[in-house]
């Protein structure tokens, strides 16, 4: 019975998507190609040669290599960078702690981009200034969750374990971190998807050759319509991918404490 | 609570004690902000200087240059056109893309709506909406209505999401409840639908306007001919004005953070959390 | 007449047999007491003004009164996460200082960790005492048993398990810390009223294999006469012992039926009286 439900479903889902692309070739082939000036537009036909061409000659990889990378790379030193505020800040008496705050604060409000200007000065336009966009994006992000899971930890729960014999280390071992833990899966599956937009909107700021915004912006100055569609294409793809993977990875991890779907459609780029 | 130590169980104490403890606190709190402020740009100060130093000033430009930026903008009243001007923008863009991401909403809670769109949403959000830059650029030119396309785009699926939850989240007992009374769909819209959507709407645009704020700024950059803040953070940075940058770039620092501060003292009490994070 | 029947077919615990309950207490000393204790927190109202209070080993004594007479701060006073301004509190013949390793505690709000399932949780005790990993599960395991949880469920973790199972989990923990004291704090008052009767029972099962001291914090009269071998009724603004009963019947009572015996309605009347005189 649930097994019909399930393939019911697959159906369904499949019959929905096949529908939505075969409108959208449609669409695209039918109605705006042969509208809108070549500049602009270009027909299915032309891009997906695009693709192939970016394919074979091993720019797609290339791409998506260098952006994921510059995500990842940011991804993982923001995530520690907060993750150390947040204890740092965390293990302080409230009092004192609060003091610290607004400096995560300062950097989840400030534009990031606003950065850019300087980072150019100091660091040019490769890898290492889109990193460190992608790394102050993910920074508060991670700091903030993991800070209001340390500060979230049940008093109740503590002074049981205290009264149970619990030494300071068992505590921060079996209570605060596995709690904290939580928080922290939260933050990092947020981040994610906001970690590969900020690489590809930093790409295109600095005007970048590689990487997916790079390819964007070089096809864009060339006129390249069939440039920028073909790598919008890859881009929504890994896109897809990447929020498919962080979905499933969000369901696996948090389940298990009955925390469900927290992270909804935060990441609006 | 702080890592391993645990404060007693409170009880309330009088009304009295509660105020003069939190004034205290606050005196405290503003105080050591400001002390922390200080020593961060006495730090600064000192360590600035030409090629050697650790903050050179080609690269960071020195605290009493800034200052003197940061009063030339004031005095020569540039910052106020363009803060006005990326405002402006972000609202309007705002205000026009709530609303089809509330009615995209609406459509996709109907079960036809949903088979028929889902997916289409789904890929429009993944698509990086920065990279529809220069489609815009040539779909509307340089001007104003790319600004607010790109910031609409970001921003409505704030509004789309945070209505798909608030519609998920329905009391379906009420629901019965009204429409047992004899109201029609349109007034269970009216008293129902938008009393529960509003809190989730106010934390929508909680996010939204700083979001917008940052997108905003990234166009200004991108775009030649642009006004706004960006455009004047642009200007310095290509005039080799290190110092003026850096003063546009606080300034710019300050009123997001204002932003934050205001939008979560007004909006705060009503605003129910659609997620954090959407902040670039 | 239902209540005759009753009596007739009761086991023979029931059985109204006058009992003094001062033969619970053994030689030795008492295992808690609380003399002249005062308790307030600076610059506010006195909470606890002269409460003294005995209890003998193995008794259970529970604690009844309005709200915000103190009964709670009795029970952190004697776990020791409260020191009193005065007075003396000793458990098991030493004074407490500092966290009272003599004692557990139960309260309504169940401090399960969310991401264990229900043996990990249950055996935290042993696991903070160091014992092996295979001895602490096979205890745990028991104690699960003996609180009534099926083997099905010792794998799922607190969300999936309803509140009464969640009760019985705690309690469960409490077998395992095996402390000579039990403090609970309205341990069952989120849970209905049928449920909370077969807790109820499950604790006094309990209390006989194992004759701890339990002081047990509650609203309900008819909980209080039930368990308590002895209750005594507290005095708010400032807390103090107004009305101290002894119920003259041995435990395990029947948890359900023991209520419902006219000597129980007298003590019931009794204590109502006391009670509302409090309240005045």
């Amino acid at each position: 019975m649930k097994a019909r439900e399930l393939s019911l479903r697959t159906v369904s889902v499949c019959g929905q998507w096949a529908f939505t692309l075969l409108l959208i070739y449609a669409v695209w082939r039918w109605l705006l190609d042969p509208h809108l000036s070549p500049v602009l537009f270009a027909s299915p036909a032309k891009v997906f040669s695009q693709l192939g061409t970016y394919a074979s000659n091993g720019d797609l990889w290339a791409m998506v290599g260098t952006t994921l990378s510059e995500a990842l790379a940011g991804f993982a030193i923001g995530a520690l960078t907060g993750i150390i505020a947040a204890l740092a800040i965390g293990s302080m008496r409230p009092r004192y702690g609060k003091v610290f705050e607004p400096i995560i604060g300062g950097f989840y409000a400030m534009p990031k981009f606003v950065l850019a200007p300087l980072l150019f000065l100091w660091l040019g336009t490769g890898f290492a200034p889109r990193t460190v966009l992608v790394t102050v994006s993910v920074f508060p992000l991670v700091a903030i969750y993991s800070l209001t899971g340390i500060r979230t930890v049940d008093a109740d729960t503590v002074r049981m374990m205290q009264l149970a014999g619990a030494s300071k280390l068992q505590i921060a071992r079996k209570l605060m971190l596995p709690h904290t833990g939580g928080y922290l899966v939260i933050s990092l599956v947020l981040a994610g998807p906001h970690a590969l937009t900020v690489a590809i909107a930093s790409e295109i700021l600095f005007g970048a050759s590689n990487g997916i915004g790079g390819f964007l912006y070089t096809s864009s100055e060339a006129f390249s319509a069939s440039g920028v569609l073909a790598t919008l294409i890859i881009g929504t793809a890994v896109a897809l991918l990447l929020f498919g993977i962080t979905r499933a990875l969000e369901h696996r991890l948090l389940s298990a404490r009955g925390l469900g779907r927290l992270a909804r459609g935060n990441t609006a780029l | 609570m702080s890592l391993g130590t645990v404060e007693p169980a409170t009880v309330a104490p009088t009304r009295r004690d509660q105020k003069a403890a939190r004034s205290n606190d606050r005196v405290f709190l503003i105080l050591a902000r400001l002390g922390l402020a200080v020593v961060l740009v006495a730090f600064w100060e000192l360590n600035s200087g030409g090629r050697g130093s650790l903050l050179p000033d080609y690269a960071f430009g020195t605290p009493s240059a800034v200052a003197d930026q940061f009063v030339k903008l004031f005095s020569s009243g540039e910052i106020y056109s363009s803060l006005w001007s990326t405002v402006a923008t972000v609202l309007y863009a705002t205000l026009l893309s709530a609303p089809v991401g509330i009615l995209l909403a609406v459509a996709t809670s109907v079960p036809v709506g949903r088979w028929l769109l889902e997916p289409l949403v789904t890929i429009t959000y993944a698509v990086p909406k920065v990279g529809l830059i220069s489609i815009y650029i040539l779909v509307l030119g340089v001007s104003g209505a790319t600004h607010i396309a790109l910031v609409g785009g970001a921003t409505m699926f704030l509004y789309y999401y945070a209505m798909r939850q608030a519609i998920n989240e329905i009391d379906r007992r009420q629901l019965i409840e009204f429409r047992l009374l004899g109201a029609s769909w349109l007034k269970v819209a009216k008293s129902l639908l938008l009393r529960a959507a509003s809190p989730n709407l106010i934390g929508a645009t909680r996010l939204a306007l700083p979001l917008g704020f940052a997108i905003e700024i990234f166009a200004e950059l991108r775009i030649p001919t642009s006004s706004g803040l960006g455009a004047l953070l642009e200007h310095d940075a290509a005039a080799q004005n290190t110092a003026g940058s850096v003063a546009v770039m606080l300034f710019v620092l300050i009123i997001g953070y204002l932003l934050d501060l205001a939008l979560g003292a007004l909006l705060g009490r009503h605003a129910k959390s659609v997620g954090v994070g959407a902040i670039v | 007449m239902k209540r005759a029947t009753a009596i007739a077919g009761t086991p023979t615990s029931i059985i109204p047999k006058r009992s003094d309950s001062a033969a619970l207490a053994p030689d030795g000393p008492p295992s808690v007491q609380v003399t002249g204790v005062n308790f307030g927190y600076p610059g506010t109202d006195v909470i606890l003004e002269g409460v003294d209070l005995t209890v003998a080993h193995g008794e259970i004594l529970v604690l009844i009164g309005a709200s915000g007479c103190g009964k709670s701060t009795l029970l952190n006073l004697v776990a020791g996460i409260l020191t009193p301004t005065s007075g003396d509190i000793r458990s098991c013949g030493q004074p407490v200082s500092g966290l009272n390793r003599h004692v557990s505690y139960m309260t309504q709000k169940d401090t399960l960790l969310a991401w264990r399932n229900a043996v990990d949780n249950v055996a935290l005790p042993l696991e903070i005492k160091g014992v092996s990993r295979r001895e602490r599960h096979e205890r745990a395991r028991q104690a699960l048993a003996r609180v009534g949880i099926a083997p099905a469920a010792v794998g799922l973790r607190p969300h999936q398990l309803s509140g009464g199972m969640r009760s019985r989990l705690a309690l469960g923990r409490l077998l395992l810390s095996d402390t000579d004291i039990i403090l609970m704090d309205e341990p069952f008052a989120a849970v209905d009223a049928l449920l909370r009767v077969r807790l109820q029972q499950l604790l006094l099962d309990v209390w006989q294999e194992t004759r701890k001291t339990i002081i047990y914090v509650t609203h309900d009269l008819d909980e209080a006469i039930t368990l308590g071998h002895r209750v005594v009724v507290m005095n708010r603004h400032p807390g103090r012992i107004a009305h101290d009963r002894p119920i003259p019947f041995p435990q395990p009572r029947d948890a359900s039926r023991f209520r419902a015996l006219p000597e129980a309605r007298d003590i019931y009347v009794e204590l109502l009286d006391a009670l509302e005189g409090t309240m005045t």
